[in-house]
């Protein structure tokens, strides 16, 4: 008798873990995913751009979709077969960060043609009625309160050089002309050299070096961006001008800012990549949900970070 | 003589056919640049147009800066959502406010006025130096950035507003503010939420009578 009871729990307890073992499966399984979202971003050569990238598949992949990160290599031939697979790969919105504001227009009109939405990050592309929404750096505004600041610091009598980023950029045109309508109402400094390095930190050294040849005596040196600011502050160092001439870049990369709160450089302009990589991520979402009434153009403010207040900032945001 | 009476008239034919539709267009190059160039935005013409034709007929739609100056120090959350305006995302709230007062200094930042007409401290500045950044463009709300397919010419409005500003309107406010006197004004300020102490209000103007 103790033998048969003994059997009968043994069969009710295998059965239960039958059960369990069936049913667990499909409760640990995650919901299969809401559709591929595509990354293109200018290029991951520039850690910023990696940033931005990362954020924007890690949002997209939180909400419930597969994302994919393209690499454009600041190429539009590049950018455009990347579109050409996105749209025939059935991916279900584009995360865009063009390589040209003109040239790019034609790529994010094919993506709408064929019913997918184009959320532009951090650069704009020359048209409103192409992409679905364009969350942008207010890049003007940065540099002129960069440009401010570039006179308290460096003086009203100077001479300084501009590294501009690439040329087929807005966002390297709204901050000269952000940096320059501020620092060209005082007379006293000097633009010596102003020359593109293409927001690439290799080419900024080169570019500054061959620069401190003609322009050995400069006070400061003003970079469209971070990488560039790096690329130059190292060619400072390499001619033992470091201390001599301030650098002044724009982006809120994280070894600016360290060198900022070590007092080397003198303040950057913080974006904010990852607010915009995740408000595009969140938009893609609402727009396949069935939103529509997007603004064109988000303007996100910049902030200024100098070593009075770097503290509050720190891995590409505020802390 | 056949084939040739038939070539010639196959030749008279295209002739007379590329004369009404030419295979192209010889235009002269001042002309091509002079197109290009009213394609091209022209900011300081659309500021000229903008500041008579939209900004001074707008500008009974400012909030009372007494008000605005009160609720801020009441409620600065309330008062920013319910007189001020965000451009995308952004700390910094913009205001479009008028009033009118007693001037109490004037120097080189600007000219002083307290809203409750007495000689104390002063309640907002209107600057009078150089005038840089969007205050003026986005406080009204006048203009949206939507609208400009190229950002380089929404900011290029804003140079073309603050030149206005330090041309038109700042020599005649300079020359005439004196301590003592009543004035009117017409103007934007912009608040960001980390700027703890904003007092005197600083009031780009655009508009000012002195008595």
């Amino acid at each position: 008798m103790k033998t048969i009871i003994l059997k009968l729990i043994s069969a009710a307890a295998l059965a239960v873990a039958s059960m369990l073992l069936i049913q667990a499966p499909s409760a640990i399984a995650a919901d299969p995913p809401k559709g591929k979202i595509a990354v293109v971003v200018s290029t991951l050569n520039n850690p910023w751009f990696v940033v931005l990238g990362d954020t924007a598949k890690a949002r997209a992949i939180e909400l419930g979709y597969d994302a994919t990160v393209f690499d454009s290599q600041n190429d539009t031939a590049k950018e455009a077969s990347h579109f050409e697979n996105v749209i025939a790969g059935g991916y279900k919105a584009i995360l865009f960060n063009p390589t040209d504001a003109n040239a790019s227009v034609a790529n994010v009109r094919k993506a709408k043609e064929k019913g997918i939405p184009v959320f532009c990050i951090d650069r704009e592309i020359n048209a409103t009625n192409a992409a679905t929404s364009q969350m942008l750096s207010d890049s003007y505004s940065g540099c002129v309160e960069l440009g401010k600041y570039f006179v308290e610091t460096v003086g009203e009598k100077g001479k300084y050089v501009e590294l501009l980023g690439i040329v087929g950029d807005n966002n390297t045109w709204n901050r000269s002309k952000g940096f320059h309508s501020v620092v060209d109402r005082y007379p006293g400094l000097k633009m010596v050299a102003q020359q593109s390095a293409e927001f690439d930190r290799t080419k900024g050294l080169e570019v500054m070096e061959s620069i401190l040849q003609k322009n050995p005596d400069i006070n400061a040196v003003f970079c469209g961006n971070d990488a560039m600011a790096m690329g130059a502050y190292q060619a400072l160092i390499a001619s033992g001008k470091d201390k001599q001439v301030k650098v002044f870049g724009f982006d809120g990369a994280d070894d600016v800012v360290k060198l900022i709160a070590e007092k080397k450089i003198q303040a950057t302009g913080m974006q904010f990549p990852k607010t915009m990589a995740r408000k595009a991520a969140e938009f893609a979402d609402e727009y396949i949900k069935g939103k529509r009434d997007f603004a064109q153009k988000i303007p996100v403010k910049v902030e200024l970070v100098t070593p009075d207040n770097v503290s509050k900032y720190g891995d590409y945001g505020k802390k | 003589m056949k084939r040739v009476a038939v070539t010639f008239a196959a030749l008279v034919a295209l002739a007379g056919i590329s004369w009404f539709f030419p295979l192209f267009h010889v235009v002269p190059l001042r002309q091509v640049a002079e197109q290009r160039q009213q394609e091209t935005f022209n900011a300081t013409n659309f500021v000229q147009e903008f500041w008579s034709e939209r900004l001074m007929t707008s500008l009974d739609k400012a909030a009372d800066a007494a008000t605005v100056l009160a609720a801020l120090k009441r409620d600065s959350k309330q008062a920013r959502e319910k007189f001020g305006r965000s451009v995308g995302l952004s700390d910094s709230v913009h205001f479009f406010l008028r009033g009118h007062g007693k001037i109490v200094s004037v120097s080189g930042k600007g000219v002083g006025v307290s809203l409750q007409d007495s000689s104390g401290d002063a309640d907002v500045l209107l600057p009078t130096g150089l005038l840089f950044g969007n205050t003026v463009r986005d406080a009204t709300g006048l203009l949206d950035a939507s609208a400009y397919p190229n950002s380089q010419d929404f900011n290029d409005i804003s140079s073309e507003l603050n030149r206005i500003i330090e041309t038109q309107i700042f020599p005649p406010l300079k020359e005439r503010a004196a301590v003592g006197k009543q004035i009117e004004f017409v103007g934007c300020a912009e608040i960001s939420e980390d700027e703890g102490d904003w007092k005197p209000l600083k009031i780009i103007p655009v508009s000012v009578k002195i008595e």
